[in-house]
């Protein structure tokens, strides 16, 4: 199953050693395991622009999930939860 | 320790998939500290010369592939060990471009296999079954392609490519598919992309990249991701040590000539000179013996005999056919080429330096550029592709690069600004080049512009709100280009400027290069890459002229020149209405009246020395012989006009300045030009008198200055000037002067033999045009677009020669433009028109006779041109008036002048005519298969007018008419036409109207005289009134804009050549008057221009400070030169 957010989900990274430790949305905190896999999608210049570093996390609970950084306006979404 | 290579690279020369230069890749690939690079453009390898000049330049390895894009399997990059590899590159490139349409390669997996010769092959593909079949083919010499473009899924196929290979025993190699050099050119890229894909960036979606990872990046930040492939780094390494080409050619240069038995090239080539010295010179004097025993001594030892028989060959083949064809250049240097008919000047008669065309330890191959009369230049080309083969004979490509106005267009279009918008600011941008000309976008949403020294001026918008020009007619102001932009197309205006100003000079695509033809000595293909042409059944090399220079491999120039196309039609119809065969070849050029008419400045149409700049130079230098034409075409250029040369020539011309010289050595060299350097030949006499130079090591610091960019890069070759020139006996002072006067004129000089080469070619046509008018114009109408003018420009200059230009009739007109015999009855229209004009001619103001209102057909078809209001027709001229062979022949107009008639339609009425004249326009219809709107033209320009038939009611019947054309489909409907109801006839100022729209020439009067009564009551002056007024008075002169040039070298001035039916007056625009007007300017048509008459040495100007539109009843085009 998997569930994309069409409004992406404000969330908050915690780093240790400068990587992902833990992610909160809303209430829920989801300790990160691994980095599954990062990516990056930049475009839409000639307009607002979209600058966007996504991350494939897998959580403690078994959960994978997609998030990005918005890179110009320094926050985290949760975009995609995979089970 | 050297490290990581990228071997798979695009740059700019991927056309529309490249988004950095040459030399942008190879700085980044330096400033990463990688010594090697490889460049892999699309399907091509349009860049490698100049990568590989580029490289070497920057102390970076160059390596050459190139991408296929496989139609049957996937991409595949190939990449050059060698020279075997360098072949199969060519032949594989070729091969796909030739098995495709233009622009459309059809590569496949076969034809990849078919040569895998020394090549390494980059596959990026997952298809195990693909990789096995390239592994069959390239052996170890395949590797995967582990690209990582930052996407999702990137680092996971990596990974599982590296596994498949070695599953399948293949090697693997980093890439990053590289578009552009660094990060900041994404959004170049994307442009380009929707350029080539024909949409917008809003449109584009997925078809552009999701981010702007394809930069060339450091092997740290390649390894940040990919480093758990270390071999995959090591690989790309070893594989730029591997591969180790060098595009010298030179060792093939020439193809062989075949010689007759018993000759070798050279003594072959030695008898034909001697053979040509005696034919041209009537015998061997000392002078020609020596020179030419001296050039063929320097032929001989650079092994240049084949060189020059191929060329003789080609002038021989041409004098066969009687195809005008003269070499120009430095080659007019050269008493070989005189002698064997190549070049046209004696090079002893007027003094020229052999040096300046080749010199013994030359590297170059020598150039010559062949003129041939365009119309023949193909029947040349086919020659030459049938002696040497197509295999071993390409034309050579033309690179054609983005210039302001192009790609302001495309990248306006791709940022989705609107179709209005993108059409004013293409046309809105003067400069072809990319300078701070681009409008800026001021903070208030004003444009202005950005002088060179990057101040800004006052907002235009500012300017034109302060100002705004009262209007002469009731037509208002064109709006600024800011108030027609819509929010989005605002805020993309900074993104607008900067992707236009990156694009300067990026290749667009190819052309063919008029006239440059490679022939090589081994098969084309196995050398260079060739690909489709536009023209049909004709290949081209992908090389340009300076990379075909570059390689060492010779080509041939074999250029047309409409001029000699004009030439020869001249005297072809000399010799057929006046029996008198012109022998130009032979011609003296001694004749004063020629002369005369050069000082008048009655040269519209003449070769050379037509132009503005030289009508306001010939007054002042008074040419009045050979010697002083050759001085005015080689000083009227960009060059010598921005070195300051002209000024002090023409000061000590006129006797203003004495003529000095900085060292009597000088004296003997510089005589010819007053003591002032305006030949290149002069420099390397100088250089070899001063400092004591050998002809080679003068040619060397001629091209040395020439190409110093800096004052490092002349400073450097000052000392061993002065030192020589001391070694002389000059003294330190003096060498220094003059090494600064030669420094000066080096980066533009001319030189003498091309400019002597012109020069007779000037000289030819003013002959034409003296005695010989009517022909001469025939020749300029017959073969445009030619030369500064237009042909409305010129059918004025034959009014006022006394020529009518006669209006296009079926039974009268040929294909095209003929000298016609004017009828002799007295009272017919030629007459009494030819009597009004020299009755009003004395008044010079026309008191304007009403305009006719009917069409008033008359036997000969002259109506238009002996129209009431036309006393234009009158031969004004002083020195054509007097020695004109001929004062009775005029122009008959050709059929294809007729928008809508092409010469396929044209040969169809005339060869109809053979069986009788046309009696009707019904006759006419049913007898030629013509369109509608070929009928229609025909009809409106007055083509009927001989057979009696009003104009409008044809128009009026031209739909039916057509259908009883045996061209009509449908027969059925082709009723007789139908009888038109009364319409009025059309007015004078109507059939001119036509006439600009329909042929683009005047039959009857110039436009401007349809306003001249109103002119004059504003007391508004013509062209002719011009001439009589005093320096210093302000005056109000109107024309219509027919050329308008914003010269570079002018210092932001433009000047403006106006037409009435007088004639030109030449408008001078300081800049700030310039940038208040331009948009006034801009509209073309017609102005009306306030300013001070500039009265100078017998050249009349206005300096404008206002300039109002005219609103014009028909549109016209100006010529525009920068």
């Amino acid at each position: 199953m998997s569930r994309l957010f069409a409004d992406p989900l404000p969330a908050h990274m915690e780093w240790h050693e400068g990587e992902p430790g833990a992610l909160r949305v809303g209430n829920r905190r989801l300790v990160v395991v691994e980095v599954v896999r990062r990516w990056r999608v930049d475009g839409e210049w000639w307009a607002d622009g979209i600058a966007r570093e996504y991350l494939t996390l897998r959580t403690a609970d078994g959960l994978l999930c997609d998030i990005y950084g918005d890179r110009r306006r320094g926050e985290w979404f949760l975009q995609r939860v995979m089970d | 320790m050297p490290g990581f290579v990228h071997l798979h690279t695009h740059s700019c020369y991927s056309f529309l998939d490249g988004a950095s230069s040459l030399g942008d890749l190879l700085d980044a690939a330096v400033e990463h500290g990688q010594d090697a690079l490889a460049l892999t453009d699309t399907s091509g390898l349009y860049g490698a010369v100049r990568f590989w000049n580029v490289a070497r330049e920057r102390g970076v390895k160059p390596i050459f592939g190139a991408e296929l894009r496989l139609i049957d399997s996937d991409p595949v990059t190939l990449l050059a060990l060698d020279r075997s590899g360098w072949t199969s590159l060519c032949r594989i490139v070729s091969a796909a471009q030739l098995a495709g349409e233009k622009t459309k390669p059809r590569a496949t997996f076969a034809l990849v296999a078919d040569q895998p010769a020394g090549l390494i092959a980059l596959s990026e593909s997952d298809d195990a079954e693909t990789l096995a079949r390239l592994r069959e083919v390239f052996g170890d010499r395949l590797y995967a392609e582990l690209v990582d473009r930052w996407g999702p899924a990137d680092i996971d196929r990596c990974d599982g490519r590296a596994e498949l290979a070695a599953e399948l025993g293949i090697a693997t190699v980093v890439t990053n598919d590289v578009r552009y050099a660094r990060p900041e050119a994404r959004q170049l890229h994307d442009v380009l992309r929707c350029i080539d894909l024909g949409c917008t960036v809003d449109e584009a979606g997925t078809q552009l990249a999701a981010n702007g990872e394809r930069w060339l990046k450091s092997e740290a930040a390649l390894r940040e991701r990919l480093g758990h492939h270390p071999g995959a780094f090591a690989n790309a390494r070893a594989i730029a040590d591997r591969c180790d080409l060098d595009l010298g050619f030179g060792y093939q240069r020439l193809p062989g000539f075949p010689v007759p038995d018993g000759y070798t090239p050279f003594s072959f080539l030695y008898a034909l000179c001697q053979d040509g010295a005696r034919a041209k010179y009537g015998g061997m004097t000392p002078a020609v013996s020596k020179q030419l025993a001296h050039e063929l001594d320097v032929i001989h030892r650079c092994g240049l005999a084949e060189f020059f028989l191929i060329n003789w060959d080609i002038v021989r083949f041409c004098n066969e056919r009687r195809i005008p064809a003269q070499g120009r250049g430095s080659a007019a240097d050269s008493i070989v080429a005189y002698v064997l008919d190549i070049t046209k000047v004696d090079p002893i008669a007027h003094d020229l330096l052999f040096e300046r065309f080749l010199t013994e330890d030359s590297h170059t191959m020598p150039d010559i550029d062949l003129d041939i009369a365009t119309n023949d230049r193909e029947e040349v080309i086919q020659y030459v592709y049938r002696k040497y083969g197509e295999k071993y004979a390409a034309m050579v490509c033309n690179v054609v690069t983005y210039r302001s106005r192009s790609s302001s267009r495309e990248v306006a279009k791709a940022l989705g600004f609107r179709p209005e918008i993108v059409d004013r600011l293409a046309k809105s941008i003067d400069a072809p080049r990319f300078d701070s000309r681009l409008p800026v976008m001021e903070p208030s949403g004003g444009l202005s512009r950005r002088s060179l020294d990057g101040r800004h001026d006052e907002s235009v918008n500012e300017v034109l709100s302060e100002s705004r020009p009262t209007a002469f007619t009731s037509e208002s102001h064109p709006p600024a280009l800011s108030d027609l932009l819509n929010e989005q197309e605002r805020a993309r205006w900074p993104l607008f400027r900067k992707i236009v100003e990156e694009i300067a000079d990026f290749p667009r695509h190819l052309s063919i290069h008029n006239g440059g033809m490679l022939i090589t000595a081994l098969p084309l293909v196995d050398t260079v890459p060739i690909e489709r042409a536009t023209m049909p059944d004709r290949n081209v090399v992908q090389f340009d002229k300076r990379d075909i220079e570059d390689l060492g491999l010779i080509k041939m120039d074999l250029l047309g020149l409409r001029t000699l196309s004009l030439i020869k039609d001249a005297v072809a119809m000399i010799d057929e209405l006046h029996g008198v065969r012109l022998d130009l070849g032979t011609l003296p050029l001694e004749d004063p009246a020629v002369y005369d008419l050069i000082c008048e400045v009655d040269t519209i149409g003449v070769f050379q020395v037509e132009s503005r700049a030289q009508a306001q130079a010939l007054p002042r230098v008074r040419p009045r012989n050979f010697a002083d034409i050759i001085v005015e075409v080689a000083i009227i250029r960009p060059g010598p006009l921005q070195g300051n040369m002209v000024n002090p020539y023409i000061r000590r011309r006129q006797g203003r300045e004495p003529v000095a010289y900085a060292h009597p050595l000088l004296e003997p060299i510089l005589k010819e030009t007053l003591g002032v350097i305006l030949f290149q030949e002069q420099i390397l006499r100088v250089s070899m008198a001063i400092a004591g130079f050998t002809a080679t090591e003068a040619d060397k610091l001629r091209r040395a200055m020439s190409r110093a960019r800096s004052s490092e890069d002349m400073e450097k070759l000052r000392s061993p000037f002065v030192r020589g020139a001391l070694a002389h006996g000059v003294d330190d002072v003096t060498a220094n002067t003059i090494f600064g006067q030669i420094a000066a004129f080096a980066e533009f000089g001319f030189c003498k033999s091309h400019a002597a080469a012109f020069a007779l070619t000037a000289y030819h046509t003013a002959h034409l045009k003296l005695y010989y008018p009517s022909e001469f114009y025939v020749g300029l109408f017959n073969n445009q677009p030619m030369g500064f003018y237009s042909p409305a420009v010129i059918a004025g200059d034959a009014k006022r020669h006394g020529i009518a230009i006669l209006p296009v009739d079926v039974n009268r007109s040929q294909a095209k433009a003929v000298v016609e015999q004017r009828a002799a009855t007295a009272g017919s229209g030629a007459s009494s028109s030819l009597g009004r004009s020299r009755a009003s001619e004395t008044t010079n103001r026309p008191s304007g006779p009403p305009l006719r209102s009917e069409d008033a057909p008359d036997p000969h078809n002259r109506a238009s041109g002996s129209s009431s209001l036309d006393e234009a027709v009158v031969d004004r001229s002083v020195t054509i008036a007097a020695h004109r062979a001929c004062r009775t022949h005029d122009v008959r107009l050709g059929l294809t002048e007729v928008k809508g008639l092409g010469v396929a339609e044209a040969e169809v009425i005339v060869q109809e005519r053979e069986r009788g004249p046309f009696r009707s326009f019904d006759d006419f219809a049913a007898r030629v298969g013509m369109k509608e709107e070929g009928l229609r033209n025909l009809a409106l320009v007055g083509a009927f007018d001989a057979l009696g038939e009003a104009r409008r009611a044809l128009l009026w019947r031209a739909r039916d008419a057509h259908r009883a054309s045996p061209a009509f489909a449908r027969p059925v409907l082709a009723f007789p036409t139908t009888a038109a109801p009364t319409l009025p006839g059309l007015s004078e100022q109507e059939r001119a109207a036509l006439d600009y729209r329909i042929t683009g020439i005047p039959t009857g009067p110039q436009v401007m005289r349809f306003y001249r009564e109103r002119l004059l009551a504003r007391d508004v002056r013509s062209s002719a009134d011009i001439q009589r007024g005093s320096h210093g008075a302000v005056v109000t002169v109107a024309g219509a804009m027919v050329v308008k040039q914003h010269p570079e070298t002018a210092k932001g001035h433009v000047f403006l050549s106006l037409e009435d039916e007088y004639g030109l007056v030449n408008i001078i625009i300081r800049p700030a008057t310039y940038a208040k007007y331009k948009p006034v300017v801009d509209l073309g048509g017609a102005v009306v221009v306030e300013g001070t008459l500039q009265h100078v040495d017998g050249v009349v100007s206005v300096l404008a400070r206002r300039l109002d539109e005219l609103a014009l009843f028909v549109k016209l085009a100006s010529r525009n030169w920068q």
